[in-house]
């Protein structure tokens, strides 16, 4: 048994090695700015999709605030950066910090509600941010947008002197981030602390009953989703080189929605696949947004009526199934 | 001018926010109430209404009132099929999976409406014209019609859910679903005609509301968070709660909007809904909520 | 125990994972040549002449022509949101403009082509269009984007591309204040800014009619505010009362509650910064509800047929606008312009499409003293350009890569339109 674990456990790391190859090397085969521009927004998106990921598909409560934060961490880090004159690193740090700690300190109320209301609260929480932001103009020039945002640069001792301009350059550093964080969530999930998520999904009384302290766990999740949103922000505004409060509009929660629910929730593997999916495709197909959008929803509601556990959940349940057939067959 | 008469002005101009809002909280808590699902399809519904009486006005030449009636049957007709397609297969399911459904019809929907009507506003004339004064205080007539015939279909359903056998049935369905199944009520037809009918609601609202401003696609989105303040501030399932709380709100952003800023009017909903689940999550009707 | 070992080396390894990939990361970044701006150069050979002598003394001359390719122009602007109609004008006078050149010849002897997208108003669609644009369409020149928030994004992206930008509408000061020597030498303005454009109609307001007090209503856009803070300047600078200064969300119905307010203060005139006409003519009915008799005064078109009906009825009286363009102007070539538009499209030209149409040209003349369609050798001879509106006035790129043609007051006077043009280069 232990020895079949540790097989799949390889398995398991090569394929992430070679898809870590595969992505990395991209720029070796191709440096058109359109394609990397697209993959390099798929990267983001995928980040954003996963943090709706961990809160919907693994803790089982649809939290319709991720936008919010990442909105959030998108402003943090510009008005650091525009501001402040800090320098991205600084900024990405407190693109995490700031939405984990707001996301506790709304958390606390919010995740005291029935399902139904905490479902409300985070969109009405999602508009008060999109208000606030509008409306700070002092701060965030309002619907004026911040323009000019500067491009990440790492300079270490005089030694590295890296310019995070060029789309090559920008494209890896997001890729990076999107392979960090699936190992990050990987061990998550993996650990005590996602089995606790886990339980808390499949019936939160019973969770409740067992010992675990449900509240603290939400928390947890909804502060790292949060702060996992915020890196998707900080990475979008200063790739843009302009935010303005259109990050917060419907169009990128119904965007993750799709990537997450079509993907697989519940899965780290499924938003990757959805987010490949619904980044790409519509690129190829030059329709117009709201024709896309329209399919998007036909797309979603037959996933929910008829996968709901999506691709990944699909895939996912047939490699179960089939390790059982190899059990039994022993 | 003084200062009473424009008080008063804004209260009339309240009345009839809250006419139009209650309509749509109405339905929003019924279903939620019968079927337990939070309907984020409700205000596309509530715009369906508004193009329906459009295209019925100014397309198809009909009569204002007319082309009312035509539209809260189509729109009511759309609702039957949605809820036998998309709501029927997953009325057992998980909450989320629910407000997911809801929240991609609401996606078609509103999308659908995009790519036919483009977001270029529309008008709907209803050949009404004129303007009421009283003691200085004006009130144009097709608001003061849009706002009676609102109270009045609220008085309709207020009568059909008391006095009628399907409607106590309704109520009964919302009160507690499980002895409904004890006393042989059919559950499917309930959630059918409750469903219809908060569609139906909301889609005259629409319809009432074409005239006096202009119709947009995006209208529904803008509403439905106001339609989910009401019902929270109410209590989930209480339509008395959906009626008062209506006032509430619409009279509060008339007077805010009046006296302090029109850009925070809208805000008001949001604070509201995120106070009230802080400090009374029932709201003032609701049962007393499930934690889990 | 096993399984604590175990997970022990499954963390060293996912963290070893973690510091390799940054190295690699790093280290690609490195191997990888950096990008250099792109400065396209594109050799045009057109028409090969060839001479052949013939047996007898004479000679012919015989010109063989080498397929010529077009010249692309790029096009960014809302063709759908709510931006659309602004967006289809645009693109109409962009069209129409495109199609009169191609037909006496194009620029340079090759045709021009159009190469539309649509950025629905968001910044960041078009930051995506003007990438499409730039380096799948591989474009000499950009026209757009139509609305303010996208041109501010846009704006360092095409300087950093060296690609020329022409925005012929978008009026917020900001990108005013950007262009030129006073930053980016890339991005040229056709349309006069937001600034001059009102303090010409403050000028009218408060000079020549003599309002006294005035009352503020404006969108909470960038837009809106531009024009109201410059509209409170100026009452200052004439000693005009503002009674009061709202701001509506954008795309705001419902103004009863603004408007009671006003009506109670009494103000000569209403100072909006709103121009959706939807909007507008939901401000005069509810205005006509409540008994508000204030003139409306603003940056709105007056010409829709939304707002017929009230002008017709002489519940307009007063009301003033000041835009870019007015297809009732007569002046110059611009009733020409006027009727081949509408032959064209059923509709009167909008300002959009005047502005996208006379931009075309703007670039058209820029490509032809260019002598190419290298995207450098555009910018430079922008820079300084002379173009002969068909208004009649002569324009010419100042230092800041402005353009000053004029703008146009108009009053609505026993229910017809009285015109005025300004000359907006007075008003620096």
């Amino acid at each position: 048994m232990v020895d079949r674990d540790f097989t799949n456990k390889i398995r398991r790391t090569l394929i992430y090695i070679i898809l870590a190859i595969g992505a990395l090397s991209v720029p070796f085969f191709t440096q058109s700015p359109y394609i990397l521009h697209i993959l390099i927004l798929t990267g983001i998106y995928l980040i954003l999709a996963q943090s709706l990921n961990l809160m919907l598909g693994y803790v089982g409560f649809l939290s319709l605030a991720q936008t919010a934060f990442f909105g959030i961490g998108a402003y943090t880090s510009t008005i650091l950066a525009v501001t402040y004159s800090q320098s991205f690193w600084v900024g990405l740090v407190l693109a995490i910090i700031i939405p984990s700690v707001i996301a506790a300190a709304v958390g606390i109320p919010f995740l005291r509600l029935s399902r139904h209301s905490f479902v409300i609260s985070t969109l009405g929480f999602l508009l008060i941010c999109w208000l606030i932001v509008r409306n700070w103009v002092e701060v965030t020039r309002g619907p004026l947008g911040i323009p000019g945002i500067p491009s990440p640069k790492l300079s270490v001792f005089n030694l590295l002197d890296l310019n995070f301009a060029g789309r090559v350059n920008y494209y890896i550093l997001v890729i990076v981030f999107v392979l960090v964080l699936h190992i990050l969530l990987t061990k998550l999930v993996r650990s005590r602390i996602g089995r606790a998520f886990i339980a808390i999904r499949e019936d939160e009384a019973l969770a409740q009953a067992v010992g675990i302290n449900t509240m603290k766990y939400k928390m947890l999740a909804f502060s790292i989703s949060a702060g996992i949103a915020g890196v998707a922000g900080s990475l979008f505004a200063h790739y843009i080189t302009f935010l303005d409060p259109t990050v917060f509009e419907f169009y990128n929660l119904e965007n993750i929605l799709v990537i997450t629910l079509v993907g697989g929730s519940g899965t780290i593997g499924g938003p990757m696949l959805g987010s490949i999916i619904f980044t790409i495709l519509p690129e190829l197909l030059r329709v117009a947004k709201e024709f896309r959008l329209i399919v998007y929803g036909a797309i979603l509601l037959l996933t929910v009526l008829l996968m709901p556990e999506g691709i990944g959940g699909k895939f996912k349940t047939y490699l179960h199934k089939r390790r059982i057939r190899e059990v039994y067959a022993k | 001018m003084s200062a009473e008469t424009i008080f008063t002005q804004h209260l009339v101009n309240g009345l009839l926010l809250s006419g139009i809002y209650g309509l749509v909280a109405a339905g929003l808590t019924l279903i939620y109430g019968v079927l337990e699902i939070v309907n984020f399809a409700h205000g596309e519904f509530y715009m369906l209404g508004a193009y329906f009486t459009f295209i019925a006005s100014a397309w198809l030449d009909l009569p204002y009132y007319i082309s009312v009636a035509l539209a809260v049957a189509l729109s009511t007709f759309i609702a039957l099929i949605v809820e036998r397609g998309a709501i029927r297969p997953i009325v057992e399911r998980s909450f989320e999976s629910k407000v997911l459904s809801t929240f991609a019809i609401s996606m078609i929907l509103a999308n659908t409406a995009l790519l036919l009507f483009t977001a270029t506003p529309r008008t709907v004339k209803t050949g009404l014209a004129g303007t009421i004064e009283i003691a200085g205080v004006f009130f144009s007539v097709e608001r003061v019609l849009a706002l009676l015939t609102g109270y009045l279909a609220f008085l309709a359903l207020h009568l059909f859910l008391q006095k009628t056998r399907i409607g106590k049935a309704i109520r009964a369905v919302a009160q507690n679903r499980d002895a409904c199944y004890v006393v042989g009520i059919d559950l499917n037809k309930m959630a059918r005609i409750t469903f219809g009918l908060g569609i139906g609601l909301a889609g005259l609202a629409g319809a009432l509301i074409a005239p006096i401003f202009s119709i947009e696609p995006s209208m529904g989105q803008a509403i439905v968070l106001k339609a989910f303040a009401i019902v929270i501030v109410g209590g989930f399932g209480s339509v008395k709660g959906a009626a008062l709380a209506a006032l509430i709100i619409g009279l509060g952003e008339s007077l805010v909007g009046g006296y302090v800023s029109a850009t925070l009017k809208d805000g008001l909903a949001f604070l509201i809904i995120i106070l009230v689940l802080i400090l009374r999550p029932q709201g003032i009707f609701g049962r007393a909520t499930r934690v889990l | 125990m096993a399984n604590r070992k175990h997970k022990a080396i499954s963390n060293a390894v996912a963290g070893a994972a973690m510091v390799i990939l940054l190295i690699i990361g790093v280290g690609i970044g490195y191997v990888i040549p950096k990008e250099t701006p792109a400065a396209q150069t594109t050799t045009v050979t057109n028409v090969v002449t060839q001479t052949i002598t013939q047996t007898r003394t004479e000679t012919t001359t015989v010109t063989v022509k080498q397929p010529v390719t077009p010249i692309k122009i790029g096009f960014s602007a809302p063709l759908t949101g709510a931006g659309a109609f602004y967006g289809q004008q645009a693109l109409w006078g962009a069209q129409m403009a495109v199609d009169e050149i191609n037909s006496k010849g194009g620029v340079l002897g090759r045709q021009l082509t159009l190469i539309a997208e649509d950025h629905r108003g968001v910044p960041a669609e078009a930051v995506s269009t003007v990438e499409k644009l730039i380096n799948v369409d591989q474009v000499s020149v950009i026209i757009g984007t139509f609305f303010s928030s996208p041109t501010l994004a846009v704006m360092p992206i095409v300087e950093k591309a060296g690609v020329p930008l022409f925005s012929p509408v978008s009026s917020s000061p900001l990108i005013y204040s950007q262009t030129g020597a006073q930053g980016n030498k890339w991005v040229f303005k056709t349309n006069p800014s937001d600034t001059l454009m009102v303090r010409a109609l403050a000028k009218f307001m408060f000079d020549v009619k003599g309002y006294k007090s005035v009352s503020l209503v404006a969108e909470d856009t960038d837009f809106g505010r531009g024009i109201v803070n410059t509209l409170e300047a100026e009452a200052a600078k004439y000693g005009v009362n503002v009674l009061s200064k709202d701001f509506v969300e954008q795309g705001a119905k419902d103004f009863t509650a603004v408007l009671t307010k006003i009506k109670s203060l009494k103000p000569d005139v209403i100072g909006l910064g709103i121009t959706g006409t939807a909007q507008i003519e939901l401000i005069m009915k509810q205005s006509k509800e409540l008994g508000l008799k204030v003139p409306l005064s603003g940056r709105y078109d007056i010409f829709a047929p939304e707002l017929k009906p009230y002008v017709d009825a002489g519940e307009a009286e007063g009301f003033n606008t000041v835009t870019p363009y007015s297809p009732l102007y007569q002046g110059g070539r611009n009733p020409d312009f006027v009727k081949a538009f509408k032959a064209r499209t059923g509709q009167d030209p909008h300002w959009n499409a005047f502005l996208a149409y006379e931009c075309v040209y703007v670039v058209a003349k820029a490509i032809q003293k260019a002598g190419s369609d290298d995207r450098a050798a555009i910018r430079n001879a922008a820079e300084g350009l002379e173009y002969d509106s068909i208004t009649g006035i002569k324009l010419k790129f100042d230092q800041n890569n402005h353009m000053f043609p004029y703008c146009y007051i108009i009053e609505v006077k026993d229910k017809q339109f009285t015109i005025q043009v300004v000359e907006t280069a007075t008003l620096k």
